[in-house]
């Protein structure tokens, strides 16, 4: 039971490192990047929750009576 | 119509026929000067979700198998094959700088993580009603004791784990993280010497006990050298 939690956990954070790297680094060449993904380190106890989609996060943050919802979704990172 | 720019690769470095990148377009090499850039039509900036991110993360991956590109960050959307290429070729003795660094060599990451702690799972409260101005001095002076602490595990481990892989990583980046993490590294390392990277990273983590855990990803397009 230890091994699967732990196996997923690797998963969990295999993705928070693949979405820092495509969205965060590289070469940047122009374009515009819509959020920083810099809050995801916070993130990866709620990362299933955040990487349905990053825009989602955004609609969260910015619709009604959401400040809540986004505030607990950054404490529960960290 | 506008392109999206996977990577950058030396002249020569055609992509595989038939790769598809995002909305299922073909990726096709644009010359710009002496390098090669991935792209593939868009007709529009991508959302920057999860698929849309592997998907670009799959080009790059392809490009890895021929040669070691230089990962375009997503979202660097052009309008057309000229601004592109223009893009490129004005940073031309830069960008041949970074893909000399990154020539066969491949990324790693190591991320280091607090074990379990039931005190870490709970999360501060926000505002507690304090009683007294003395009761909220010394919560202030235990929080900052705490992070003082932090700080120094950090530097810590980011040295121990330095030293560690130290024969094996031609160039390293560090970033401290929020808790629950502690801390984020990612390695350049040749191609050849995974095995013995990954062997002493387990030394490291081992050595480290049972206070942290280590989680090693990877390899890596060089995304976190490419800047």
């Amino acid at each position: 039971m230890a091994e699967r939690t732990s196996l997923a956990e690797h998963d969990e954070l295999t993705l928070v490192e693949l979405v820092n790297r495509v969205a965060d680094r590289g070469v940047v060449l122009g374009g515009e990047l819509t959020i920083s993904v810099a809050d995801i380190d916070l993130l990866h106890v709620n990362l299933r929750l955040l990487l349905c989609s990053v825009d989602r996060l955004q609609r969260l943050e910015l619709g009604n009576g959401t400040a809540a919802a986004s505030s607990s979704v950054r404490e529960g990172g960290a | 119509m506008g392109l999206h720019p996977y990577c950058i690769v030396p002249a020569g470095h055609e992509p595989p026929s038939g790769l598809a990148g995002l909305f299922g377009k073909p990726v096709r090499p644009l010359g710009a000067g002496p390098f090669l850039v991935w792209a593939s039509e868009a007709e529009t900036p991508p959302r920057q979700d999860l698929d849309s991110i592997s998907a670009h993360h799959a080009v790059v991956v392809a490009a890895m198998d021929r040669t070691t590109p230089l990962p375009v960050r997503f979202g660097g959307w052009s309008a057309g094959d000229g601004e592109l290429v223009a893009r490129i070729v004005d940073r031309r003795d830069e960008l041949a700088e970074a893909l000399e660094t990154v020539r066969g060599r491949i990324e790693f990451g190591v991320r280091i993580l607090e074990a379990d702690r039931p005190e870490a799972a709970a999360p501060e409260p926000p505002e507690a009603p304090y009683r007294d101005g003395r009761t909220y001095l010394r919560e202030l002076a235990r929080r900052q004791a705490v992070q003082r602490e932090r700080r120094v595990l950090q530097d810590e481990l980011t040295e121990r784990l330095h030293r560690s892989v130290e024969r094996f990583a031609h160039d390293e980046r560090v970033r401290p993280l929020e808790a629950p993490g502690l801390v984020a590294c990612a390695h350049l390392v040749h191609r050849g010497d995974e095995e013995r990277y990954r062997s002493a990273v387990r030394a490291f983590a081992h050595a480290v006990g049972a206070g942290c855990r280590v989680h090693v990803t990877g390899p890596w397009p060089p995304y976190s050298f490419t800047s």
